[in-house]
């Protein structure tokens, strides 16, 4: 791994040394004769030449890998800044819908993601038909914990970040910057958790650790083996399994005396850990300008990962033939898939932010 | 020949190129001017005259491997295809020169007598831009303005009379050159831009860069 990244550093510095070496060799031969002119290296020119249009004359990419590059980010950043601006600029409450529907269907789609439902039907099995009500209280509390977790994780950043910058020009694009490259760091995260997610064995929380969260899990693993012997080593809870499905109360917690404390002490057990849409969506929004619409968004996403909680969790209730179905799906190829999914979007939010960090640094910078 | 300190250059270009080159609204090069306001014997303004001193960064950048004879001096005729590449590309740009006449945008013709020194440790570029149809001063308002639009180049007027007049100026005439702008005036606009939406244009003027560009006026009271 790191044999290959000095290589592509290596490559990188050959790359990026040529044009100027290759410069050098050409004017050696033409000392003494005025007549032969040496090729002028685009990167000394004043401004790029422009075709008709008005747009920069593209350089072509073996021509100059570095320039090429460099343009091709000053379009993509264009063109990503204009689209955000014409989504906040045409008519902020569309942008804030459309955040808040998409937060929604993530909610419902992403607590019913592959991997996960097993899981979440497994520990429902085990509760009483009597216990669903509980049950369906408990997730709705630990939803709306997650999404107040998010959000008051985001605000204290934010918060930290501007007290900061306080002395900067512009508070405003400093929050901006930081927002961005908080999302970098996000995909950048996602990422990790992904390729740890590839390393095979990774052993359940093992005994000792005293988290709600690792308890759960531990449940979960003891409960699947008696189902289909395999299956729970294919299937793995990384760091983050998203948004309360995965911490969704083991059965063996719901069970036993009810008081509203407890009910309440194990929906903040669960909700406590926020969750990486929830977060995206508010840095996402604070970075349009939008703040409070992410917080929308943020419950919005709450109530989708709730609604799909409960169904399944009233399907498992009310239909544990279907539940003994669907838990005989083929669990390893669509943790694969997962994992895949997080990886490529991972690397794709990571990209995102820091084009977008590095152009708002740019243009924030600009007036001061 | 490979020198020492082409080498040295090489490599700190490569460093350069590696760190991630945002391309945007900041400056990268940034150029003190100087402009003379050229009249023919009628009294009508026919060229501006163009001096662009560079910062030393974009010298030591542009010079690299331009001393062809390896005398250690850069002659003019060694910057000469430097200066030629420069000015075709400059011409897309209109040379960063907007001239109106009453309000109205006046066509630039192609620069000459073009040409790069090299001295005293600095760069400099000179230019003549002509205009298509010359322009009489008395007979409306004349103003210049020389900025990017784009802000990678920082334009700005040094010295003391960084604009002066060449030819025959009619004898009412003055050449004026609105100062920088203060703290308060750069307030005013800021205040101004925050009342606008994100697609506002100004209304007399191409771009963004012409609010804080400074601008250079014959004013004639006859």
């Amino acid at each position: 791994m790191r044999l290959l990244a000095g290589l592509i550093a290596l490559a990188w510095i050959v790359l990026a040394a040529a044009p100027p070496a290759m410069a050098q060799t050409d004017t050696a031969p033409a000392a003494g004769q005025a007549e032969t002119q040496p090729k002028i290296d685009r990167r000394k020119l004043l401004v790029q030449p422009r075709n008709k249009d008005g747009t920069v004359a593209e350089v072509p990419f073996l021509e100059d890998p570095v320039l090429w590059a460099r343009d091709r980010q000053q379009a993509f950043y264009g063109k990503l800044s204009a689209t955000l601006r014409q989504m906040k600029g045409a008519s902020p409450l569309t942008a804030a819908w459309t955040l808040m529907l998409l937060s929604f269907a993530y909610g419902v789609f992403h607590a019913a993601g592959p991997g996960h439902g097993k899981a979440v039907i497994s520990a429902w099995l085990l509760a009483t038909e009597s216990e669903l009500r509980r049950g369906v209280l408990i997730s709705f509390m630990s939803a709306i914990i997650q999404a107040l977790t998010a959000i008051a994780l985001v605000s204290a950043l934010l918060l930290v970040v501007a007290s900061v910058g306080s002395t900067a020009r512009s508070v405003a694009g400093l929050l901006e910057s930081a927002s961005y490259a908080l999302i970098a760091l996000m995909g950048a995260y996602l990422v990790w958790t992904g390729l740890s997610l590839l390393a095979p064995a990774r052993r359940p929380a093992p005994a000792g650790i005293t988290t709600r969260q690792a308890v759960a899990l531990h449940d979960f693993a003891n409960f699947e083996p008696r189902v289909n012997p395999s299956a729970g080593a294919d299937h793995v809870h990384g760091p983050d399994c998203g948004c309360g499905h995965a911490h969704l109360p083991a059965a063996t917690e719901v069970k036993g005396d009810w008081s509203l404390a407890r009910a309440f002490s194990l929906a903040f057990a669960v909700g406590i850990r926020p969750c990486t849409g929830a977060i995206l969506v508010l840095l996402f929004a604070n970075g349009l300008g939008l703040y409070w619409a992410g917080i929308a968004s943020a419950f919005a996403m709450a109530a989708g990962t709730f609604i799909t909680v409960s169904v399944i969790a009233a399907v498992a209730v009310y239909s544990k033939r279907l539940a003994a179905h669907m838990m005989r799906g083929n669990d390893r190829l669509l943790t694969g898939f997962a994992i895949l999914l997080r990886l490529a979007g991972g690397a794709a939010i990571a990209f995102l932010g820091a084009i977008l960090f590095l152009g708002s640094l740019n243009s924030t910078n600009a007036m001061m | 020949m490979i020198t020492r300190r082409g080498l040295t250059a090489t490599a700190l270009l490569a460093l350069a190129a590696m760190t991630p080159a945002p391309a945007g609204a900041h400056p990268h090069v940034w150029v003190e001017m100087r402009s003379d306001v050229v009249f023919n014997d009628q009294g009508q303004i026919t060229a501006m005259n163009l001096m662009w001193t560079f910062d030393d960064n974009y010298a030591l950048m542009a010079l690299e491997g331009l001393d062809a004879n390896g005398d250690g001096v850069y002659d003019p005729t060694e910057l000469d295809p430097l200066t030629r590449e420069n000015m075709a590309s400059l011409k897309d740009y209109e040379y960063f020169t907007v001239i109106r006449f009453n309000g109205e945008k006046q066509a630039l013709g192609p620069a000459r007598d073009a040409g790069q020194i090299y001295s005293n440790g600095k760069l400099q570029l000179h230019m003549q831009v002509p205009l298509v149809t010359p322009l009489d001063p008395t007979r409306g308002a004349f103003m210049a303005k020389v900025y990017d639009p784009d802000f990678f180049i920082a334009f700005d007027y040094a010295g003391d009379d960084p604009v002066s007049v060449l030819g025959a100026m009619p004898t009412p005439c003055k050449l004026v050159v609105k100062p920088v702008p203060t703290d308060a005036e750069l307030e005013q606009t800021r205040a101004m831009l925050a009342t606008k939406g994100p697609d506002w244009k100004p209304e007399t003027e191409e771009d963004f860069g012409a609010l804080f560009a400074q601008p250079v006026t014959i004013q004639c009271t006859a």
